[in-house]
């Protein structure tokens, strides 16, 4: 099948003061239609810049997409202009972020907000439709009330409902791609499984492709089809979800998996823990990134930095000694 | 079992909200409103619901950092909410808190190792010298370097500071350490390591721990028993273990159907999903609080209170705020 996005050795850099530091080095991935990708990993691993590279929202002029290509359907985004990217942006690929506080304008009323999508994508639409449009809208994303939220400012709303406002600017109008960053951290427990059921059908009702980024693999079992675990700026491990969490083939996301204390886990046992952190991206060694806390590491792996490889059928492995993972 | 070391009982507390041109009181949160629950030595107690349940109020209202309303708060028979100025000081020896956010809780202006002495100074205790080796002591007990001693909080990660607020919570050597989401800031890697010493020195002290979080599996892993709070009372209490295996109340059943990956057979899209949000504490709903949100209300549920009470087919120190625990039917 022909791939809706395909993302080709991204690299991304960030210019600061203290010298410019590589935050995405060489991230590939592809996304089917009405598939969903989960991101994995934790803070600094570089899924949010990841994908603010493909929304080529990345700050300015601080982050710099040094290389690589994101091509949808064949068409190359970084090498679009800005004004090209615009009509792209909203229409094609739409995004959802963590915080719908700071996400959403707050001296703007709902209704102004959700209406900007149609006004700039469809130019063609009477300010009755686009009305209807947003009521239907504000009805699909299970808001009660709509006649009286569009005329709400932000801060009316509960967290809950501002995701949902967020989703339906997002889906406003029919992208074939949908990413959400973090969708439902700040969310309470029930609240956040309301969310991701949402996503859900509305994925299965548009057929559209989700790019779910998050910390937590509870929501990555719940959501995706695919996963790609990221740690220090690349994919170490990519394998349907399934097969993922049945037998992880990279020592990072076996750590990762075992870490987390689960309703199963017997009470007041010593918890397994990856040891140490994060390397500093500024700091960053030769060869393996995970070398540092790795429970297989050999001097081989400080010397030569390890390639994406095949561990199995359709799934891929930065480590050469997975074989070896108990 | 032995006599409890902190007893909760029937705890209101209320802040007052005011507004209008005069400042006139026009309305009241029920932040918590009648909790009673018993610590015992060397247990932990953890507290779970979403936010505006009322949890760290009531863990705040324990140390008395807020004035309770109504009700007492007893550490070893003496209640807490009557103790005033050197009485109270003293009592705060044996009593800690370890704080959510490990980069707003600690001074960026004071070295570690000041902060780790000063509890000592503002309790009169040792000489510099010997506060000195005391911090770099706690230092050791926590898992940092002795080096950390002169450097500053901004220089260590999320999980170094928070391992700093540890040490200073356990200084005093306290017999109670109130932990409020102490880990939901952190990496999940970095978690364990936390959870692990928590556990770590609570065998080594004998601590007893209020262990407040939104993590029903965080919760389960550090508690012996649980209390699930919504709008401000306790809706269920019981053993870890028991309350996971069979609860008992639709509201601790909705908040582990909620979990994400917590039913492998079951898609979070293919089980029932509690509808609507919590109601405002301002203005809590009659009769029993859940049941604007509860898929088995019933007429009953809208007029009376229900009373924490044993449940019925469980142990008897399973306890439960439902007119219809054990005999839910979904409400017509």
């Amino acid at each position: 099948m022909a791939q809706l996005l395909e993302v080709k050795g991204l690299q991304v850099r960030f210019e600061g003061e203290g010298g410019a530091v590589r935050v995405v080095r060489g991230v590939d991935f592809d996304l089917a239609r009405g598939q969903t990708l989960g991101i994995v990993g934790e803070s600094g691993s570089g899924k949010s810049v990841t994908s603010l590279a493909v929304m080529r929202l990345l700050p300015q002029p601080a982050g710099v997409i040094e290389g690589g290509a994101v091509l949808l359907e064949g068409c190359d985004l970084v090498r679009l202009s800005r004004p090209e990217m615009s009509k792209i942006r909203g229409a094609r690929i739409s995004m959802v972020f963590q915080e719908p506080m700071t996400a959403l304008n707050p001296v703007h009323t709902v209704g102004r907000q959700l209406s900007e999508s149609f006004e700039l994508h469809r130019p063609d639409m009477t300010p009755a439709d686009v009305r209807s449009e947003c009521l239907s809208m504000l009805k699909e994303v299970g808001i009660p009330d709509p006649h009286r939220r569009l005329g709400e400012f932000p801060h009316q709303l509960s967290g809950g409902m501002r995701q949902r406002v967020m989703i339906a600017i997002a889906l406003a109008c029919r992208p074939d791609i949908l990413i959400a960053d973090e969708p439902t951290t700040v969310l309470d427990v029930t609240i956040q499984a309301q969310i991701l059921k949402l996503i859900k059908r509305l994925q299965k009702e548009h057929g559209m492709a989700v790019i779910f980024i998050t910390h937590d693999l509870g929501v990555i079992s719940e959501m995706c089809d695919e996963v790609a675990v990221m740690y220090a700026g690349q994919i170490v491990e990519r394998a349907r979800a399934a097969e993922l969490f049945e037998s992880p083939k990279h020592p990072y996301t076996k750590g990762l998996l075992e870490c987390i204390p689960r309703l199963g886990t017997a009470r007041k046992t010593v918890l397994k823990t990856i040891e140490g952190m994060v390397p500093d991206f500024s700091s960053l060694a030769h060869g393996c990134a995970f070398e540092n806390r790795c429970p297989l590491a050999v001097s081989a792996c400080r010397a030569q930095p390890p390639a994406l490889e095949p561990a199995g059928q359709n799934r891929w492995t930065r480590c050469p000694r997975w074989k070896e993972l108990p | 079992m032995s006599e409890p070391l902190l007893r909760v009982k029937n705890l209101k507390l209320h802040f007052p909200v005011r507004g209008g041109l005069l400042h006139f009181r026009t309305g009241t949160v029920h932040a918590v409103d009648g909790v009673s629950f018993d610590v015992y030595p060397g247990q932990t107690v953890g507290l779970v619901g979403e936010s505006g349940c009322g949890k760290s109020t009531l863990g705040k209202t324990i140390l008395r950092l807020y004035d309770p309303t109504e009700g007492q708060v007893e550490f070893e028979g003496r209640d807490l909410a009557r103790l005033h100025g050197a009485q109270l000081r003293r009592l705060r020896r044996d009593l800690g808190i370890i704080f959510q956010d490990p980069y707003e809780s600690l001074n960026q202006t004071h070295s570690v190792g000041f902060i780790l002495e000063e509890p000592f100074k503002l309790h009169g205790m040792g000489t510099p010298a010997e506060r000195r080796t005391w911090a770099k002591e706690l230092l050791r007990k926590v898992g940092l370097p002795e080096s950390a001693f002169d450097r500053y909080p901004h220089e260590f990660s999320g999980g170094q500071r928070q391992r700093i607020g540890i040490a200073r919570a356990i200084a005093l050597k306290p017999k109670l350490v109130v932990c409020d989401e102490p880990v939901s800031a952190l990496d999940v890697s970095i978690q364990s390591q936390i959870l692990n010493l928590l556990l770590d020195l609570q065998k080594e002290l004998g601590l007893a721990y209020v262990f407040i979080a939104h993590d029903l599996a965080v919760v389960k892993h550090v508690s012996d028993r649980i209390a699930v709070m919504y709008l401000g009372k306790i809706v269920e209490a019981a053993d870890a273990d028991g309350l996971h295996a069979s609860p008992l109340h639709p509201y601790t059943q909705a908040l582990l159907a909620s979990i994400p990956g917590a039913d492998n057979a079951l898609k979070i899209d293919e089980r029932p999903i509690l509808e609507g949000e919590v109601p405002s504490p301002l203005n809590p709903p009659s009769g029993c609080r859940f049941h604007t949100r509860c898929p088995y209300v019933q007429e009953k549920c809208r007029r009376e209170v229900p009373e924490l009470s044993a449940g019925p087919g469980v142990e008897a120190d399973h306890l439960v705020a439902c007119h219809y625990a054990g005999r839910l039917q979904p409400a017509a």
